[in-house]
């Protein structure tokens, strides 16, 4: 998932002023990763772009401490995730479902094996933004680290405080949920019916 | 007549049209992770951030001298 800055989009800008030191490096390596997990969790584009900012600078002061034990891409994660945590805490602006929710998608899930299919329009990151918020936290929060094929169940449990097993058993049902989240027709309203922007197709 | 029928011979070539270009940009994700991923790799880094990084860490001022220094000129 992780590229580096010069081959992102903005490669016109390299390293955008940053000193070319170890820094930089874990910058350009790592913060395509944390800025996605940020936005997608957070929801929102200047507070993820605020947060992405805020992790890396407690990153930078924190260097030291960081003695190896893990990798700087489970490392970084780990501050983001609480970052973002305290953020969600204080802001308290998102209704979240509880675990005991669980049955609920479980029984509905039954069409959420099918692949999901969209049509390439901008609208794509939307839709996924709107059935991670409709997500439990967890739920929302494993999806996004198994995404990075950077890191194995055994990390996404250690960063979410669980086993690797318990990481599989959830993911199951968060992968069902996101399918059914995700295939509601309400949101196919919105768009026109022939664009040449992304639409989801059922 | 022949009119009504160019028009709507003509319609129906821009609806084949607009279908294909919508066949064509279907995309299918066998798993929500694959679709997570694209959507990541299709997600910019603002580059704000790097930016706004480098004023928060950049080089950090030197301490002012102390009067009697100055003072004294050392």
């Amino acid at each position: 998932m992780s590229e580096p800055l010069a081959e992102s989009p903005h490669a016109g800008e390299p390293h955008a002023g940053l000193a070319p030191s170890e820094f930089a490096e874990l910058y350009n390596e790592h913060s395509r990763a944390i800025f996605y997990l940020t936005l997608r969790f957070l929801g929102d584009p200047q507070k993820a772009e605020d947060a992405t900012h805020d992790v890396f600078l407690k990153a930078f002061r924190k260097m030291e401490q960081f003695r190896g034990e893990s990798s700087w891409r489970t490392w970084l994660y780990r501050i983001a995730i609480n970052h973002c945590r305290n953020l969600q805490q204080s802001w308290n602006e998102r209704h979240m479902l509880s675990n005991a929710d669980d049955a609920l998608w479980d029984n509905a899930a039954a069409k959420g094996d099918s692949p999901l299919r969209v049509l390439e329009i901008k609208e794509l990151g939307q839709r996924i933004q709107s059935a991670l918020d409709a997500l439990p936290g967890e739920y929302r929060l494993l999806l996004l680290l198994v995404a990075d094929e950077q890191l194995s169940y055994e990390q996404v449990g250690a960063l979410t405080n669980q086993t690797a097993d318990a990481v599989r058993g959830k993911l199951h049902r968060a992968r069902k949920a996101f399918a059914v989240l995700f295939q509601k027709p309400e949101p196919l309203q919105k768009f026109p019916l022939r664009s040449n922007h992304e639409t989801p197709k059922i | 007549m022949k009119r009504q029928k160019f028009s709507s011979q003509q319609k129906l070539q821009e609806e084949q049209h607009l279908d294909q270009q919508q066949v064509q940009s279907v995309r299918e994700f066998a798993t929500v992770e694959q679709m997570l991923r694209h959507d990541a790799l299709h997600t910019p880094v603002p580059p704000g951030i790097a930016r706004r990084l480098n004023e928060s860490i950049g080089p950090v001022a030197p301490p002012p001298r102390a009067w009697w220094r100055r003072l004294l000129g050392s």
